[in-house]
């Protein structure tokens, strides 16, 4: 039964083979030879039509608009580099202090005019470290800078009575100004303070009333 | 080279003749040569004479503009095949594209459509009978891929190898096509067979 099936889709198979090899043969039209070599001449005698894209990157136009892009730089480079702005590494290095919300309300950008010896920016920093933790107690309201006037006058008032001279907050007083040139200070008047009660003799509980009075 | 000797030239000396010498006639008898096999080849590929026509012509164009990029390492009639199938498809995309954007626009301006009879050309039907045209539809019916095949072994009558370097595959990636595209049509056509 099996090969009965076999055989028979063997010969299904032949006949399609068969038919297909014996299909009726399409040929050309007769003038097809013809229609082609007059195409073929009047392709040759007109000229090529080149494409948008192919004009856009032919060897010639690519140069051109190379060359022209870099005259564009260089223009532009010599027109709009400015040495003083760009060229120099230490200008553009240099750090900027920026203070705000100081005690009269105003914001002071001051860049240092010349790099500072070593020592003086270990001042600076210090200074710096100490008025910005000041800034963020006080922020910007009057309430805020009279209490840390009291508060550094109080210190002051102790350094003055025990007569022994913290260093490390002395430093920082006089390194202050140094780094915020132009700028009130908040424990400022606190120092002059304590210098007024010891040039006065008068004790610490005076110089508080004093404050609480002011 | 005198006509008479250009005509006892094979197909690779034809070429070379034209160009190394640019010798036109070299030319117009390959064109004489193909353009019979080439036609029946397309035709059965695609369906329809006009278009036919059209794809012979630019293949032997490029045939013409482009004679140098052939090497005579391979068979004249292997390029010929691949440039003219390469086109047919090209063609058949086309077609395919064209009716696809006619059948979406349809409706829009109440235009109407001529549906081309494609079988109904006087020279293809004129020695041919109904069966021939109901294998021809059977075969636009299969994959375009297995359809190549069929066409290129059953009806060009092309060997395995010749297949294989024309499609740029194996041989064995050709017969199994083959096989493929004959049960596929055997399939369509077992009304016509078991009889």
């Amino acid at each position: 039964m099996e090969l009965k099936n076999l055989q028979h889709d063997e010969e299904q198979y032949k006949k399609l083979t068969g038919a297909l090899k014996h299909m009726p043969k399409v040929n050309a039209p007769a003038n097809f030879e013809a229609d082609l070599m007059r195409r073929i001449r009047q392709e040759e005698e007109s000229p090529e039509k080149i494409s948008f894209l192919k004009k856009l990157f032919s060897p010639f136009a690519l140069t051109s608009s190379s060359i022209a892009v870099a005259a564009a730089t260089i223009v532009l480079f010599v027109l709009f580099a400015d040495k003083d702005d760009f060229n120099s590494y230490e200008e553009f290095n240099k750090p900027e202090l920026i203070i705000q919300d100081a005690p009269s309300g105003e914001t002071v950008n001051e860049k240092p005019d010349e790099i500072k010896p070593e020592a003086e920016k270990k001042e600076i920093m210090a200074a710096q470290a100490v008025t910005e933790s000041n800034e963020v107690l006080s922020a910007t309201t009057d309430e805020f800078a009279s209490a840390l006037v009291s508060k550094f006058s109080k210190a002051a008032v102790r350094i003055a009575a025990s007569g022994k001279n913290d260093s490390n907050l002395t430093g920082e007083l006089k390194a202050a100004p140094s780094a915020r040139p132009g700028t009130k200070l908040l424990y400022k008047p606190a120092v002059k303070e304590s210098e007024t009660t010891k040039d006065t003799g008068n004790t610490e509980e005076d110089s508080v009333k004093i404050n609480e009075v002011k | 080279m005198s006509e008479k000797n250009l005509y006892d030239l094979s197909d690779e000396e034809l070429i070379g003749e034209f160009q190394l010498n640019n010798e036109v006639r070299a030319f117009e008898i390959l064109v004489a040569r193909y353009k019979n096999p080439l036609f029946n080849y397309v035709f059965r590929f695609l369906g329809d004479y006009e278009q036919t026509s059209d794809v012979v012509q630019e293949t032997m164009i490029k045939v013409y503009r482009n004679k140098d990029s052939y090497k005579s390492i391979a068979k004249f009639s292997t390029w010929i095949y691949t440039i003219a199938g390469n086109l047919a498809k090209t063609e058949l995309q086309r077609r395919k594209r064209k009716n696809l954007f006619s059948i979406s626009s349809f409706g829009e301006d109440n235009e109407s459509f001529d549906i081309k009879d494609e079988e109904a050309t006087p020279d293809v039907l004129a020695d041919s009978g109904i069966k021939s045209e109901i294998i021809q539809e059977a075969l636009l019916k299969i994959s375009e891929v297995y359809r190549e095949m069929i066409i290129l072994r059953d009806i060009q009558e092309f060997s395995y190898e010749e297949i294989a370097e024309m499609k740029g595959i194996s041989i064995g990636t050709v017969k199994s096509r083959i096989n493929r595209g004959r049960a596929q049509l055997q399939q369509l056509l077992k009304h016509i067979f078991n009889e």
